[in-house]
């Protein structure tokens, strides 16, 4: 490469670096800020004070709310990984023609075209109380009465798992597609059953697009607070402790929180990436 | 069948069919034997079902019809971690995220052998292919002959009775094969074990084989050893596959004791009858070697003269072949000791003087043994062979 192409390419990756920084860095710089200054009524006051933090630190509150959030977070992780990676295998291995694929693949982002609001909404008359499977039940006898089946924590969790599973399936196949089907061949050859070869070549070389789905529902999940408040039945999970803390003006404590759980989710994030080499996806 | 010993057969298949479906092509109805510690080629053109036959044997492809026998045992219903066949891959499909070590380890971890001992096994299959001091690489760390020879022994490791090969040294380049076809030779005739190797390549195949099957369009047409099938083709396909001939259509006018006098559209030329039932009339492809044609000899008499049009000449150190276009069009190559590109002064388009004994001469009867192939476009079309 040429000298002149260097400065060319740095000059090309100018307009998305200042993207970058003007849209993404500024207002994280300015959170971290935020998250330093004394809180008053018309937000905060520009004086430097530990306080938010030691605030934050100081309740049993913060733990409590932390750890549901990441427990709650996590079982979705865990049962969006047991969904999507059987109908990604099955996408990648099984559907042998493109265009059933694309069809398949297509019925799964149709979803994602409605708005937020009325595919969440159309679970009240799935689990509402007059909802399908209440009614269902009542009429096959099975329960005499309505069960509440939505503000709960199982409900947040099903309503996470169906926004958010495709997050999980798409890395996974992009992952499987770019195994060489060959390998699992020469495994059975050298004496594995299907599943052994599975376990022993399939899941190590799919594990980078595991974490990167996983990475894209605990980011989606674990700062959300539009669907535990709506269904969560009075759970309180971080997205909510900040969201709450913002519309009463104390920005500053809101930032703090804020600023707590991106520290959370890097250390996450750096724990996941020593062990799983995710430059084998690209 | 039953009175053949099962002991001498590492493989018998028998009347093996799988049918055409997305990204494969079909069998139809094959049987063979592979002997035991035989080194086995099937040859054929892409499309001709060599990799189809290869994943069936190896239990990789379930067939629809047929059975499979080897060493005396039916594994047609096994799978294949049952069958104790070993495929060696085009692409080497070694396992990414495992080093040389696990890789060539892994066959033996799954028959639960003690760590000690499968150090001990790993470290003298590297020895044989080469490759000790590799153990810690990672297969994105190696060269392709090293990955192959890793591939090797990687299956060499678990014992099987067979050794499958799928076109292994198609990715390598050209002196690599080569050294890698003598490695093959060396390892197969210290082994004693059988091998089944599928090429299209002509070289390999008459290189490496004891026999050698060859495949067209699922069917075989022919098997025997690569010199048998070298100097006697049962039909055009095999002869255009195989070898490289210089044929023309023709017809039987004369039968006269061991010679036959065939008509073409532009001369007579006679040949050896050889094993050939003819008749005059019958329909007939011609076919001379070209080491056998002499170019530019015009005082020596020979039975079969023709004057042709010179075309090239092209220099392959021992040997020069001469290309010359016969009056039907079609190009006939001699083949004349390497020297002798000092004495050809043709320039393109000056007749010369091609010609051949009657017994270096022989004519071929049937086509292929895939009906209705079209002989013409055997001959004349493009592909294939070497002649035009």
């Amino acid at each position: 490469m040429s000298r002149f192409e260097k400065f060319q390419n740095h000059v090309l990756i100018i307009p998305s670096m200042l993207v970058v920084a003007v849209f993404g860095i500024l207002p994280l710089a300015f959170i971290v800020l935020v998250s330093f200054y004394q809180a008053s009524f018309e937000g905060f006051i520009p004086v430097f004070t530990p306080s938010n933090y030691s605030a934050l630190f100081g309740s049993a509150l913060t733990a409590k709310v932390l750890y549901t959030t990441l427990r709650l977070s996590a079982i979705t992780v865990v049962l969006a990984l047991v969904l999507g990676y059987p109908i990604a295998y099955t996408l990648a291995y099984k559907v042998r023609s493109p265009r059933k694929q694309t069809f398949v693949l297509l019925m799964l982002i149709i979803p994602f075209l409605m708005d937020y609001s009325i595919r969440t909404l159309s679970w009240y008359p799935i689990l509402g109380a007059k909802g399908f499977v209440n009614i269902f039940l009542q009429q096959a006898g099975v329960t005499s009465g309505p069960l509440s089946l939505l503000f709960s924590e199982s409900s947040l969790i099903a309503i996470w798992l169906q926004t958010y599973v495709l997050f999980m399936i798409t890395p996974i196949y992009l992952a499987l597609v770019k195994i060489d089907p060959s390998g699992v061949d020469a495994a059975r050859t050298l004496g594995a059953s299907s599943w052994q070869a599975f376990l022993s070549v399939t899941l190590p070389l799919s594990l980078p697009g595991v974490v990167v789905g996983s990475i894209y529902v605990l980011v989606s999940t674990i700062s959300d607070y539009a669907t535990p408040e709506l269904f969560g039945g009075g759970i309180q999970t971080v997205g909510l402790e900040i969201a709450q803390r913002a519309s009463s003006f104390l920005w500053p404590e809101a930032a703090a929180f804020a600023v707590l759980l991106i520290l959370v989710f890097l250390a996450l994030s750096y724990l996941v990436l020593r062990f799983v080499d995710i430059q084998q996806l690209f | 069948m039953l009175s053949r010993e099962p002991e001498d057969s590492a493989l018998e298949v028998h009347e093996l069919s799988k049918r055409y479906e997305a990204g494969q092509s079909a069998v139809d109805g094959l049987s063979f034997n592979v002997k035991v510690g035989e080194f086995f080629v099937i040859m054929g053109p892409s499309g001709s079902g060599k990799t189809t036959l290869l994943k069936c044997i190896a239990g990789l492809l379930l067939p629809d019809g047929g059975k499979i026998v080897i060493h005396g045992g039916d594994v047609t219903d096994l799978p294949p971690n049952k069958r104790n066949v070993s495929l060696i891959f085009q692409d080497f499909a070694l396992f990414p995220h495992m080093n040389v070590f696990e890789n060539i380890a892994f066959g033996l971890k799954l028959k639960k052998m003690g760590k000690d001992e499968i150090r001990k096994e790993v470290a003298e299959i590297l020895k044989l292919v080469g490759l000790s001091h590799m153990e810690k690489r990672f297969p994105r760390q190696m060269s392709g002959g090293e990955k192959q020879r890793v591939a090797i022994a990687r299956s060499l490791v678990v014992k099987p009775k067979i050794l499958l090969f799928d076109e292994p040294l198609a990715n390598l380049d050209y002196r690599l094969q080569r050294k890698m076809e003598e490695e093959l030779k060396i390892l197969h005739q210290r082994l004693g074990l059988t091998f089944i190797y599928v090429t299209h390549n002509q070289e390999q195949a008459i290189s490496l084989g004891d026999r050698v099957m060859i495949l067209n369009r699922g069917v075989i047409e022919q098997i025997g050893s690569p010199t048998e099938i070298y100097m006697h083709p049962v039909n055009v396909f095999t002869a255009r596959f195989l070898g490289e001939l210089n044929l023309v259509r023709g017809e039987v006018t004369r039968l006269d004791g061991p010679k036959v006098e065939v008509k073409t559209s532009f001369a007579s030329f006679t040949a050896s009858a050889g094993g050939e039932r003819l008749e005059p009339n019958t329909e007939v492809t011609y076919a001379v070697r070209p080491e056998k044609v002499s170019i530019g000899e015009g005082e020596q008499k020979k039975e079969n003269m023709a004057k042709a049009k010179f075309v090239s000449a092209i220099y392959r150190g021992t040997e020069t072949e001469c290309l010359v276009e016969m009056p039907n069009g079609s190009i006939f190559k001699a083949i004349v000791p390497g020297e002798r590109i000092r004495e050809i002064s043709w320039s393109p388009s000056e007749v010369v003087t091609i010609g051949w004994r009657a017994e270096d001469a022989f004519v071929l009867r049937e086509v292929s043994a895939v009906a209705g192939t079209d002989v013409e476009s055997l001959i004349y079309g493009q592909g294939g062979g070497e002649t035009r």
